[in-house]
């Protein structure tokens, strides 16, 4: 069963990182936004959606299809996407 | 000053007071190397956690070490970057949980 799996980052975040990696090694495909990399408009809309799924605008914020995790943790991605 | 003269300035002086860099050498480098990207980038070292609004004085309370690590290494064995530990953290993978954002929302000025 596939996925829409779809992260808001920061460039430099150890746990965006380990998200990145942990997704990447499981073969599962997903879409990105580093917000500290982008500027003027981009960047406010960028943020005022974050703020749609995580009022704290926090980093990570992952979508998976309509669940949303804040943080990396794997136990909680894991059950969201099905995987042991 | 590179990433490794980093590590060991921060390690003496940080060990000093009580904190710990996290026993994986390999992800504090890769902390500290975001925390010089962000010295580049800002000026500051901004937490590497965390989006910085550009302006030293509204991101004062995360310039690393943060104003939250003591808290969060009291409460949950490790700052919210998983930088600075406990003893006990880097000693029982146990402790190891998910440390949640303690600065208030309203204090992230970044737009």
């Amino acid at each position: 069963m596939s996925h829409q799996i779809r992260i808001f980052s920061l460039s430099t975040c150890s746990h965006c990182k380990a998200t990145k990696k942990f997704l990447t090694d499981n073969g599962l495909p997903y879409d990105y936004n580093d917000v500290d990399l982008l500027t003027g408009d981009e960047r406010k809309a960028a943020l005022a959606e974050v703020a749609r799924y995580n009022p704290n605008r926090t980093f990570p914020t992952l979508l998976i299809d309509d669940q949303v995790l804040v943080g990396f943790n794997e136990k909680k991605i894991r059950a969201a996407l099905g995987l042991p | 000053m590179n990433v490794d003269q980093l590590y060991e300035m921060l390690k003496k002086t940080q060990e000093a007071k009580g904190f710990f860099f996290n026993r994986d050498r390999a992800r504090v480098l890769d902390i500290l190397q975001d925390l010089l990207v962000n010295r580049e980038r800002y000026g500051y070292m901004s937490c590497p956690c965390r989006l910085a609004s550009g302006n030293r004085d509204e991101d004062k309370d995360i310039l690393c070490p943060c104003a939250y690590r003591e808290q969060d290494v009291a409460e949950f064995g490790s700052c919210y970057c998983n930088l600075y530990v406990s003893q006990e953290w880097n000693e029982n993978p146990a402790l190891h949980v998910y440390v949640p954002e303690r600065r208030p929302p309203e204090k992230m000025t970044a737009f």
